[in-house]
């Protein structure tokens, strides 16, 4: 599965600007960047055409219908982690960017390094020791349910999204300032700015659409890791959610739905990078799959 | 600014997947069971989901909490002072040699589908768990029973092979309630009996639902209007529930060390009673080195159950010394006969063989967190005496088929609780594999005999004996620990049987 | 408000952010150093006994007895911290270990051959990539049990991709060059040519790989741990640890802090070194525009090949 190009090449993200052509090419066609996308998805559909998910063991009721009563839980944190994560790393890594090789930025990459250092069930602990044990203001864990109302609900995803959503926005703080100086520094904005048009301008119109393309990416891509997140998460917090679904499963070896949770995440992220592909089409007019 | 603006756009495809997500599971639907006092409800927490709601199948003690005294009945019950008194039978009478039970059962009793309570009910009721064919769990208690007449629609006559001292008592087990033959097939998932609420609804992984019985024979009762029983197996959820007010009263999962927290909380309180559950070290007796009593001895020797009690329990468990509980009216205070003393058990354990000790492995089923926090102990103070223990956290499942079924382990640690269960040491197959003859006589000759005197002495005999073989080590008898919130009156504050009665319980005015 | 100032006063931000780098490249090897030490070290002594219980002490305050407190049975907390440093370094390198050895047996195959055992290859790494480790990790230890043994080889595994698919790529990248064409000129055997030529050239990016790999070893552990699939209790393991402080965060606030910490510290340590070493071992030497887009592959930018993702937080 392939992630196009251009911008913010992830082939030479990783090899460093200044690789050979050859090397990043080569590169390119091991990471199967050059795959066509048809041949991948006929891969995925088939994969998700497979039979019936089964019957739960233990509670003698559809895999299918256990599954998705956990994702009332499991959806929106990851969804809510998402935004978190968003809303502090893309500010807070453009601000890095722009204010490089000054205090601002090494504050934030300090930041980012002690993010990255944090395993996000130990920040789960500390926020309920503050938030919960000494100030009060939220629960301690635990999900009633949606019926009990929206405000609820949110509430009691509140601590956890947020442990999970920051550290994981370490990460992207790093990559949306990397992927920011990047443009930065290319041809375009010194283009721009020779025309003679203002920083301002330069700034939210050039940098911003090519930046985005990167950024986009990781942050599809680390969608996938917030779901998996969730899954420790769920447990600092006692959420009923996939992940203490599967965890239970395996526990009680109920194997249908240990395989329809497996089943169930394998599809997500195949479904999501999918999307990130699609996104990344949509946001660069440049990019069109043959 | 400008800047969001650029930023936001990928972030309007997740919000309205997130509105949608949100949207679907009803948001702003019928509240279900947080009416509290107003509603005249209640919500209780339960640490496990019942396997099923079936007591003639499942010896399961959630299934007795959610069904057991609110849906169905027996003949005789088990009040909160440990009393038999009536039930469904109103009265009954022995005859002289107490092989010939006449019971008169009560008028105008209704089962929830409408049907009135006769005495063929019973006979059925009893006849089935009898019969092989349906593996009821104490199919052993029903063993005495040589035939069940229903001489008219209130009287039922029970006439017993030999006597037996237990047999009242076995009719007020949880396997002994009474269901409609018509409803047999259904036990499993909406019970039907005599009970003061209904079986309303049961989401699997969540909760069930109780509403009451507005035909129940005792007027006035319930006093309560619904009732939801919320599966929580996390001790700290369930108190963290409790302090959000989204749960009422935390049935069984307040940790001890929990009780001094929820203690200084307004608005919240603690009950703190006495159970019938024996928490054990329990060895295998076929297995050596377990199958010699010195070992036996050295073990319990070497076990500071003050220290265990405090270490897993925060000091709330009361000390053990034989399998009689403190609520159990034959029950002789043992628990200083054999005394901390690892100097002891190291030369018991030199006599039998292993001066220096040896090595076990002591399974747990981390399902029951106490079993856990004990062992933890226990292996470090028979550490100290040359026994070197290896402490294996297995699955409730797996403990059940390897431990319970096969008896394929050194050591374990669980509870054990049901009331008068000393027969359990009188039943070689058992998973103790405990097989004394001295010890089995002495029980055989206290199930038969009627006389309350007698009977006190032959358990006094049985307690010497438990002592001095030792086939286990009793460690504790785990509490009775509720938090509430202060306005729920009602709740049993000893638990003489494993159930939970809520048919008084109510909320203050 | 933010404005952009592409190169103006370049030496002065250069020499701070050369002095940024050694600087932290020395924290990271500082810190890492004083991990590896305090783990050898407790192999010989440990101020206290990790396994001694003590009820009466139970949860007491940090203290001069007691510099980290006790736990819930009386232990002490220092001595358990130092001494569950031991299976954190021992699933790092272990489990890091065995993915280098794996991946790059795997990568060396997939990336000389070619054809369809690449592909083949290459399917299974990315179904093995794709799948969240916490996941494969959780059905490794269901169907063996848990332990730490186990952990080490269910994060082994879940590593093995990343650095398959770098040894493939450098294989790939070398084998169309002048000197392996002139070596099978000379008659090399493949197996040679992988061995003398091909494998040393690999080397670099592995190492820096390694360091990122360890890392994300450790805190795999302890996730693990802390689910309770990991060292079993009465042993000590940071993970573990949080697991029984969460019981007790309102009574002892401690108990849930300096492990937690000990992670964090443990991780930073080990990501500023391998910050430090990726510089070093750069050929081109230090610069601006190399560190800024250096830091992009620890920031796990694009997902296929040898990108370092967080896995399974």
């Amino acid at each position: 599965m392939g992630v196009r190009i251009l911008p913010g090449d992830p082939a030479l993200l990783i090899m460093g600007t200044e690789a050979s052509p050859e090397q990043a090419a080569a590169l390119r066609r091991a990471l199967g960047l050059d795959r066509p996308m048809a041949s991948q998805y006929v891969d995925w559909l088939a994969g998700a055409l497979r039979g019936e998910l089964g019957r739960s063991i233990q509670y003698d009721v559809p895999v299918g219908g256990l599954v998705l009563s956990r994702l009332r839980v499991t959806a929106p944190l990851t969804v809510l982690a998402a935004l978190f994560m968003a809303a502090v790393a893309v500010p807070l890594g453009i601000y890095a960017a722009t204010r490089h090789g000054r205090s601002g930025d090494y504050v934030a990459m300090v930041l980012s390094q002690l993010g990255i250092a944090v395993p996000s069930f130990w920040a789960g602990l500390l926020l309920i020791l503050l938030f919960a044990v000494r100030l009060g203001w939220v629960q301690a864990g635990g999900f009633d349910g949606w019926e009990g109302g929206l405000g609820r609900g949110l509430r009691a995803l509140l601590l956890p999204a947020l442990s999970l959503g920051l550290i994981q926005a370490a990460i992207l703080t790093r990559t949306t300032r990397a992927a920011v100086l990047e443009v930065l520094r290319s041809e375009h904005v010194r283009t721009a700015r020779a025309k003679g048009l203002s920083d301002r301008v330069v700034t939210w119109k050039h940098v911003l659409r090519n930046a985005l393309v990167t950024i986009v990416t990781v942050v599809g891509l680390q969608l996938g890791q917030l779901l998996a997140g969730s899954i420790v998460l769920e447990n600092v917090f006692y959420l009923p959610g996939l992940g203490r679904l599967a965890l239970g499963a395996i526990a009680a070896r109920d194997l249908p739905v240990v395989q329809g949770v497996v089943l169930f995440v394998a599809c997500t992220i195949v479904a999501l990078n999918f999307a990130v592909d699609v996104l990344y089409g949509v946001l660069d007019p440049r990019i069109r799959h043959g | 600014m400008r800047r969001r603006q650029a930023v936001t756009s990928p972030f309007v495809a997740t919000l309205a997947l997130a509105a949608a997500v949100l949207g679907v599971p009803g948001v702003g639907a019928a509240q279900r069971g947080h009416g509290g006092p107003s509603a005249n409800s209640l919500t209780v927490q339960i640490t496990a989901e019942p396997p099923g709601l079936d007591l003639t199948a499942t010896p399961a003690s959630a299934t007795a909490t959610v069904v057991f005294y609110n849906v169905q009945e027996a003949l005789v019950k088990v009040n909160e002072p440990g009393q038999l008194v009536p039930w469904l039978a109103e009265r009954w009478q022995a005859s002289p040699d107490n092989l010939v039970w006449t019971f008169t059962l009560r008028r105008g009793v209704k089962f929830h589908n409408g049907r009135g309570l006769t005495a063929e009910d019973v006979k059925y009721v009893l006849e089935r768990a009898k019969d092989p064919e349906t593996k009821h769990p104490h199919a052993q208690d029903y063993e005495d029973i040589a035939s069940v007449q229903a001489k008219d629609e209130q009287t039922v006559i029970i006439t017993l092979r030999k006597t037996n001292a237990m047999f009242l008592q076995n009719l007020a087990r949880q396997g002994s309630v009474v269901y409609p033959r018509e409803a047999v097939e259904q036990l499993k998932a909406q019970p039907v009996g005599t009970g003061p609420f209904v079986l309303a609804g049961w989401e699997r992984g969540d909760r069930i639902t109780l509403r009451r019985n507005p035909d129940y024979w005792v007027k006035g009762l319930p006093k309560l209007d619904q009732v939801t029983f919320r599966f929580i197996p996390d001790a700290n959820a369930a108190l963290a529930a409790l302090r959000a007010g989204d749960i009422d009263v935390l049935g069984f999962g307040l940790g001890p060390e929990s009780v001094d927290v929820v203690r200084q909380q307004p608005g919240l309180k603690v009950i703190v009673g006495e159970t019938t559950n024996k928490v054990i070290l329990a060895l295998n007796n076929a297995k050596a080195p377990y199958s010699d009593v010195r070992v036996r001895r050295a073990l319990t020797y070497a076990i500071d159950k003050d220290e265990v009690s405090k270490g897993a329990l925060f000091g709330l468990g009361r000390v053990l010394g034989t399998n009689i509980d403190p609520l159990n009216p034959y029950f002789v205070d043992m628990a200083k006969a054999m005394r901390h003393d690892p100097v002891k058990a190291k030369t018991l354990l030199a006599e039998a063989g292993y001066p220096q000790g040896f090595e076990a492995v002591l399974r747990v089923p981390p399902q029951y967190p106490y079993t856990v926090r004990t062992g933890e102990v226990i292996v470090q103070q028979l550490a100290k005496v040359g026994v070197r223990v290896r402490l294996e956290q297995i699955e409730w499942g797996q403990w059940l088929d390897r431990v319970y079924k096969q008896a394929d382990y050194d050591m374990t640690i669980i509870g054990h609780a049901e009331a008068w269960d000393a027969g359990n040491y009188a039943n070689p197959k058992y998973y103790f594999r405990y097989d004394s003859p001295r010890f089995q006589e002495v029980y055989r000759q206290s199930e038969s005999t009627l006389d309350d005197r007698k009977r006190r002495e032959l358990y006094l005999e049985l307690q010497k004996i438990m002592v001095a073989e030792a086939p286990v080590v009793w460690l504790y008898v785990y509490p009775r620990l509720v938090a509430a919130k202060k306005g729920v009156q009602g709740i049993w504050t000893n638990l003489p049987t494993p159930s939970m009665d809520l048919s008084e319980v109510s909320w203050a005015k | 408000m933010c404005s952009i100032r592409a190169s103006a006063t370049g030496s002065g931000r250069w020499a701070r952010a050369a002095l940024h780098h050694h600087r932290s490249l020395a924290l990271g090897a500082a810190l890492t150093a004083a991990l590896i030490a305090t783990v050898l070290g407790s192999f010989v002594y440990t101020p206290g006994d990790p396994l001694l219980m003590d009820i009466g002490a139970r949860l007491a305050a940090p203290s001069i007895a007691h510099p980290f407190g006790t736990d819930h049975y009386g232990r002490d907390l220092l001595a358990r911290v130092i001494r569950g440093a031991r299976p954190s370094l021992a699933v790092g390198a272990v489990s890091v270990g065995l993915a280098l050895g794996l991946g790059v047996v795997v990568g060396t195959v997939g990336g000389y051959l070619g054809g369809w055992t690449d592909e083949a290859l290459m399917r299974l790494m990315d179904a093995v990539y794709g799948f969240p480790a916490i996941l494969s990790a959780l059905l490794v230890t269901a169907v063996f049990g848990p332990g730490l043994f186990m952990s080490m080889i269910a994060v082994g595994i879940a590593s093995v991709p990343v650095f398959a698919r770098l040894t493939r790529a450098s294989i790939m990248a070398l084998t169309g060059q002048e000197f392996v064409v002139a070596a099978r000129a000379l008659g090399a055997g493949d197996a040679a040519i992988v061995a003398r030529h091909l494998l040393p050239n690999t080397l670099s990016p592995l190492v820096v790989q390694a360091t990122i790999s360890v890392p994300m070893a450790i805190l795999a552990e302890a996730a693990l741990a802390y689910l309770g699939l990991g060292t079993q209790p009465p042993l000590p393991s940071w993970g573990l640890m949080l697991r029984e402080a969460q019981n007790f965060l309102a009574q002892a606030p401690w108990f849930a802090i300096f492990p937690g910490a000990a992670i964090a510290l443990a991780v930073l340590g080990f990501n500023l070194l391998g910050d430090g070493l990726r510089d070093a071992l750069d050929p081109r030497g230090g610069g601006l525009a190399r560190r800024a887009s250096a830091r992009a592959p620890s920031a796990s930018a694009g997902r296929a090949g040898g990108s370092p993702r967080r896995r399974g937080r």
